[in-house]
């Protein structure tokens, strides 16, 4: 029963989009079935050596805030539990769940979770349709039509994935579509991998 | 922002919330998407667990039962009598398209409830049909201020200080400074028959009257009295149109105090613009009357998105009237008296109309054809204005048209012979289970939820014999102890009023409002049942 599965919807911002990129902050919103658990939902800024101007002026975090925050190691346990008993929903999931093994493995934490591409999960439901292809984040919150607000937040774009997750579940739902069938389309095929990817 | 924090905060009553309680009510905050036609819950099933807000689509609530069937939209709030009570649903929650609810636990709900007053009161006045209160409470979230609204009793803070007329200067004003008072009502058997203020003293010493003289001698009469109901606004109205400076409050025959024009100065600073609109009218030369109408309408459209219609109808009937009495008070012209009909009669004008009759003895026709054109060229609207000579009072009445009569109940003097209006309605009298009847139908037939209210309204009050309550809210307050359903109507009525005057001015209306006005049109429904009923009208309710 899809309706009983557990889903976590996952944002990091990082300092890049390179294998060396420094978590900034990570949000999770969780799921049950396409139930979205706003009460539930988890949000830290992580301290990051390498914050650079560029940084600031993408995600809007100041110097202070991240001098002040807790260092991953502080909030690893938190973050792991509340990740691994659930599959990961994203958009470009791979890059996220890419940074957080590295993370994990320095902790001694082995990470690597069941998950889902809601942008794999559109191109899926747009091929059934005849639909155009989507290629972006941003050309999903607007199909979607969700409400605008600033991006560049982890706790906001975790919960527009949650949203839009929301809305593929229940549509697929309705074709009786099942778990493994879910996490087949909302596979990451490599020909799709990005170049910072590889 | 947090999505769903920004949402709510956005919507009523979540807007009345603190962070702290909106905290609260997010960390019980869920959000579930429904397919067309899922059930989202039965009636008679299990008592609900959260309360549902519609982020987007349609909700079909439905109670197979009645064959009740109410559609909610976005920003509406359901669930909320089984939320409170505990027990199960009275009806069944259908999507009526794919929709996306917030769901608020039940727990957190009721945490938020039991600490925010204002919060719960919304929920109960829903539940319990105070729809008024609910335009009340969204209304003082604007921060507007309602000054308008202030009743005259609250401006009187001291006991009034009474004499009789034969009382000497010396002993009155003795009376003043040992009550430190600025005014004192000569009263003749508990009567109001004159004023005398300390600004009376300093003129009578310099013209070396006795202080032994009576005070009935040198008193300002007459006493122009209002009821402790009656609005700051009205009052300073009726000081302007009277040329006075102090008015007695009653409740009733008992006087309960005196006011001044300073008392509501200060009261109503904010609001001196419109104030001294209305003393300007008085003084300024008709030519100016176009452009200071301009203002007035400025002035009204300013309050029409702070103040509910009884009071902006009640301030904008009365500066339409100031104008036309200055038009024809006091000019050399045979005797008449100026008959105001339908909402002006009622005082529920809020743009300038002329709706009129004029009874008069001589031959009036120039004059009425003068003011006519004045007050075309102020930018009054001429509806109707007709003339009858007082000895075809009685024929003109008998054969008037059936369309007519009900507006004609609502006649009110506005200036000349009140022998004229006496006869006017004692005609109008004979005519009286017509004027029920007919606004009985009209009640029914309109399709505009106002004049049906108001419509029905009459024909309850025709039936009661009250012919001198003109006013719709007037009338109904006078009925309520006589017909309880009549408290439904006047919710209903306050709420459908207040919020087209809203949609005329701004053009649109927020989510609360198309709220209260669908269940004010269920109660006019209800109503327009029981006016069928009373007046054994067959018919198309």
């Amino acid at each position: 029963m899809l309706s009983k599965i557990r889903f976590n919807a996952l944002d990091i911002e990082t300092t890049s989009l390179d294998k060396n990129a420094e978590i900034l902050s990570i949000a999770i919103v969780p799921m049950l079935g396409t139930r979205i658990l706003i009460r539930d939902c988890y949000s830290t800024f992580i301290k990051s050596k390498r914050i650079n101007a560029k940084s600031i002026k993408i995600h809007g975090i100041d110097i202070k805030t991240i001098e002040s925050a807790p260092r991953f190691e502080e909030v690893s346990e938190i973050i792991f539990k509340k990740l691994e008993n659930g599959i990961v929903v994203g958009c470009d999931i791979e890059f996220d769940v890419s940074i957080l093994k590295k993370y994990f493995s320095n902790q001694d934490l082995k990470f690597d979770p069941r998950r889902i591409d809601i942008l794999q999960i559109e191109r899926y439901i747009r091929r059934k349709t005849a639909g155009r292809n989507i290629n972006t984040f941003d050309e999903l919150i607007r199909i979607y039509r969700l409400d605008d607000f600033y991006r560049h937040s982890a706790l906001v774009d975790a919960y527009y994935s949650a949203q839009i997750f929301q809305l593929q579940l229940k549509r697929l739902m309705l074709h009786g579509i099942s778990l493994e069938e879910l996490l087949r389309i909302g596979k990451r095929r490599e020909d799709f991998i990005p170049f910072y990817m590889g | 922002m947090f999505p769903p924090a920004a949402y709510l905060e956005k919507i009523e009553p979540f807007s009345f919330l603190s962070k702290s309680e909106l905290k609260i009510i997010l960390n019980g905050l869920e959000s579930e998407i429904f397919g067309k036609g899922e059930t989202i819950f039965r009636k008679d099933g299990t008592p609900l667990k959260y309360l549902y807000i519609i982020k987007c689509g349609r909700i079909l609530l439905i109670d197979e039962d009645s064959e009740y069937r109410e559609t909610l939209k976005e920003g509406e709030i359901f669930g909320i009598a089984s939320v409170l009570s505990s027990n199960p649903p009275k009806r069944t929650a259908i999507a009526d398209a794919d929709c996306v609810c917030y769901l608020i636990r039940k727990e957190n709900f009721i945490r938020v409830f039991n600490s925010n007053r204002k919060f719960s009161d919304f929920f109960v006045k829903i539940l319990t049909k105070r729809l008024s209160s609910i335009l009340k409470l969204s209304r003082v979230s604007r921060t507007y201020e309602h000054l308008y609204a202030t009743s005259v009793i609250e401006l009187v803070s001291k006991r009034p200080v009474v004499c009789s007329k034969n009382a000497s200067i010396r002993d009155v004003a003795g009376l003043m400074n040992d009550n430190n008072v600025g005014s004192v009502i000569v009263v003749d058997d508990k009567k109001p028959i004159g004023i005398f203020t300390q600004r009376d003293l300093p003129r009578l010493i310099h013209l070396k009257v006795p202080l032994d003289d009576e005070i009935g001698r040198h008193m300002s009469t007459p006493v122009i009295s209002i009821n402790e109901d009656g609005t700051v606004m009205e009052a300073y109205l009726l000081m302007v149109s009277n040329g006075i400076n102090h008015l007695v409050v009653m409740d009733d025959n008992k006087i309960k105090g005196i006011i001044s024009s300073r008392d509501i100065l200060l009261r109503l600073e904010s609001f001196s613009s419109l104030l001294s609109l209305s003393r300007s009218i008085i003084s300024l030369e008709e030519k100016r009357l176009p452009e200071m109408m301009n203002k007035i309408l400025e002035c009204i459209e300013d309050m029409a998105s702070k103040v509910p219609f009884s009071e902006v109808s009640r301030i904008s009937s009365g500066m339409y009237d100031l104008i036309i009495e200055k038009l024809i008070k006091d000019k050399k012209i045979p005797e008449f008296a100026w008959i105001k009909l339908g909402a002006a009669g009622r005082k529920e004008l809020i743009f300038p109309e002329v709706h009129s009759v004029v009874i008069y003895n001589k031959n009036a026709d120039e004059f009425i054809e003068i003011v006519e054109n004045k007050l075309r060229n102020i930018g009054f609207e001429i509806r109707y204005l007709e003339k009858i000579h007082v000895d075809d009072v009685d024929e003109f009445i008998e054969n008037l048209n059936v369309a007519h009569l009900p507006e004609f109940y609502d006649g009110r003097l506005l200036y000349g012979k009140r022998e004229f209006y006496d006869k006017f309605l004692n005609t109008l009298s004979k005519r009286i289970k017509e004027g029920i009847l007919l606004s009985a139908r009209n009640c029914i037939s309109v399709n505009d939820d106002y004049l049906s209210i108001v419509n029905g309204i009459r024909a309850l009050s025709l039936e009661f014999k009250m012919l001198d309550i003109k006013n719709t809210e007037e009338r109904c307050k006078f009925l309520v102890e006589k017909i309880r359903t009549v408290e439904d109507i006047l919710e209903s009525y306050r709420v459908i009023t207040d919020i087209e005057m809203r949609r005329k001015f701004e053009n649109k209306i927020g989510i609360i409002d198309e709220m209260l006005l669908k269940e004010a049109r269920k109660i006019l429904l209800d109503f327009k049942r029981f006016i069928g009923d009373r007046y054994a009208i067959q018919n198309q309710v």
